[in-house]
């Protein structure tokens, strides 16, 4: 698994392990570029009487030029959801894929060292190939992603939906949508943005998810029991010394 | 001039060119000291016309030459204007005989005086289809003194007296929907002024096009002014957070945004009067009213043919959810305003103790390579 890496001037070269594949990583730049556009494309309704909602509207070509982009955006995430989730689940089923994303009660332990440890005091907790930012990223996006599919799907169809549910639901959706989306916007911002981009030593890009690959060393230091588990052998050797 | 020429069955040549100068914002005085020059006053008009004097038409009806002098003193124009600055054909007293085929004729007539001072006014009432209708010879379409009266014009606004009657002459049907109304009945059976009368929704001298999609996403604002008031919806106890109620939901929203765009698209959401009505507005209590919970399902169904009857539920009917009101919505927002503040706090503080470690541990540390 490990691989020699070329530095930009082919001079360097350091050892890498491949992080995301391909599949995945192209995976990630629609889910990304899907998440930007249904973003720029929602704020404006959420912010109706904002300054700058006008612009965006005239901008986006009209609000409903904006608002069928924002549906097929909409639609384009929801099936891109079902495809991971379809595709994850036949791996798990044949045997092939790790479920190393799936969170433990040791992630909580995780989290109290880690923040003990960035406060000073005490060792840095060891993660596994993802540690507990990456899972809880994960899931909330996940489950983030099923409130927001749900309840754009009873928005858009509201008269399918009062069929068989109470009137009531289509403004709880409403609601829920707009709060949801913005906690996910806030995650992104907060979360996602500063992990991997303005994180010291990341910064200006983690670029893992460009090519796929992560130094070793890094690996070693932010994933050691992932490092262990990889190469077995060789922390054995270290430890020695 | 005001009145188009072929409205005006006579000529009085030798008169036009006087008018035409009098189109002139401010030629007026021009004219109040011409006749001045010539000795012209109002009371050397009164003297006749303070006699009960009558004027044969041509159609064989008669007018009166009677001039309200106490009414005409109390008038805008009393104090300031003379009888020749309207009536600018009279050159010297006694004058020639006028001659006018019907009462109509002469009152369009004399219409064109008012555009020599109130040009603005003018201008913005040549935009308007009373405007058009006039000029293309309908001589039932109102002109200035129709609504603001002649000799007794008041300041800023509509002759004493003028009612959403007058406009009845012509819109009798839709009249007849406004007398229903909740507003007419308050307009017209108690006299109450609060209610709007016809011109209060309609701009009295363009007279936008109701039918148009300039004019229908205008009308929230409408009727904000007078239902976003508080202190007059407290006087009959209504809410006054209908607009803003309205505008929060799916259908106000696209409204807001609508008129933000470039050009307006062909069809419109749903504005205040396609669930309420419009002239036949009635209170939404009442058995008949469009929004009353038995009718709203024929009401959405305007829109939404397909609409079960669990749909006219998702409209919160301009009510703000609350603990006893639409619970369900009410407490997902409460718990999304304690969930969305409190993960990004966590998120903060976690960035922020991450990025304080990792910065110092960084500096302490330069990267190595």
């Amino acid at each position: 698994m490990p691989s020699e890496e070329k530095g930009p001037h082919g001079g360097e070269v350091r050892a890498t392990v491949l992080r995301f594949t391909r599949r995945q990583r192209i995976e990630h730049h629609i889910m990304a570029l899907l998440f930007i556009v249904l973003v720029v494309t929602g704020l404006p309704q959420k912010f109706f009487d904002a300054s700058w909602a006008g612009p965006a509207v005239r901008l986006l070509g009209g609000l409903d030029l904006m608002r069928w982009l924002h549906r097929m955006a909409g639609f384009a995430f929801a099936g891109f959801t079902g495809y991971f989730l379809a595709y994850v689940t036949a791996g798990i089923l044949r045997g092939g894929t790790p479920l190393s994303i799936v969170p433990f009660l040791s992630d909580l332990r995780e989290v109290y060292h880690a923040l003990l440890w960035a406060a000073g005091l005490g060792e840095r907790p060891a993660a596994g190939r993802f540690d507990y930012r990456e899972k809880l990223e994960f899931w909330g996006m996940l489950l983030g992603s099923g409130v927001m599919i749900v309840t754009g799907l009873i928005l858009y169809f509201p008269i399918v939906a009062t069929r068989w549910l109470p009137g009531e639901v289509v403004p709880a959706a409403k609601t829920a949508h707009s709060y949801e989306a913005m906690l996910a916007l806030m995650v992104i911002v907060f979360w996602h943005l500063y992990n991997a981009m303005l994180r010291p030593g990341v910064f200006p890009l983690d670029t893992t998810i460009v090519h796929g690959r992560m130094a070793l060393e890094r690996l070693k230091e932010e994933h050691p029991l992932e490092y262990a588990r990889l190469f077995p052998g060789e922390a054995g050797e270290r430890e020695e010394k | 001039m005001l009145i188009p020429a072929k409205l005006l069955r006579r000529g009085r040549d030798g008169r036009r060119g006087g008018t035409a100068a009098g189109l002139v914002a401010g030629a007026i005085l021009l004219a109040a000291s011409g006749a001045q020059a010539q000795g012209m006053s109002n009371e050397m008009c009164l003297n006749c016309h303070k006699l009960p004097l009558q004027m044969k038409l041509k159609d064989g009806s008669s007018v009166s030459l009677l001039i309200p002098a106490a009414g005409f003193a109390r008038s805008a124009h009393g104090r300031a204007l003379l009888c020749t600055a309207c009536h600018t054909d009279i050159k010297k007293v006694p004058h020639e005989k006028m001659e006018f085929a019907d009462r109509r004729d002469l009152s369009l007539h004399y219409s064109r005086s008012c555009t020599s001072c109130h040009g603005g006014k003018f201008k913005e009432f040549q935009e308007g289809i009373h405007w058009r209708l006039l000029s293309q010879g309908d001589r039932r379409a109102p002109h200035c003194a129709d609504c603001h009266g002649a000799h007794t014009v008041t300041r800023g606004g509509m002759a004493k007296g003028f009612t959403p009657q007058a406009c009845s002459k012509c819109h009798a049907r839709v009249f007849g929907q406004y007398e229903g109304s909740v507003h007419g009945q308050g307009l017209i059976q108690v006299g109450n002024k609060d209610v709007p009368g016809c011109s209060t929704c309609h701009p009295s001298h363009t007279g936008g096009d109701p039918r148009k999609v300039e004019f229908r996403i205008d009308i929230p604002k409408l009727c904000a002014d007078c239902h976003q008031n508080k202190a007059l919806m407290d006087k009959y106890g209504l809410s006054s957070q209908v607009v803003s109620t309205y505008l929060e939901d799916f259908h106000g929203t696209s409204i807001s945004l609508y008129r933000e765009q470039r050009n307006l698209p062909a069809r419109l959401t749903a504005v205040c009067t396609d669930c309420h009505g419009v002239h036949e507005i009635l209170r939404v209590k009442d058995p008949d009213s469009q929004v009353v919970r038995g009718n709203l399902i024929q009401t959405c169904r305007k829109c939404h043919p397909d609409a079960s009857l669990n749909f006219p539920a998702t409209w919160l009917s301009h009510y703000t959810p609350s603990a006893t009101r639409y619970p369900f919505v009410y407490f997902i927002r409460l718990f999304y305003f304690i969930f969305v503040p409190a993960i990004v706090a966590c998120m903060v503080f976690h960035v922020g103790l991450d990025f304080i470690f990792e910065a110092r541990s960084r500096l302490r540390r330069p990267r190595k390579g």
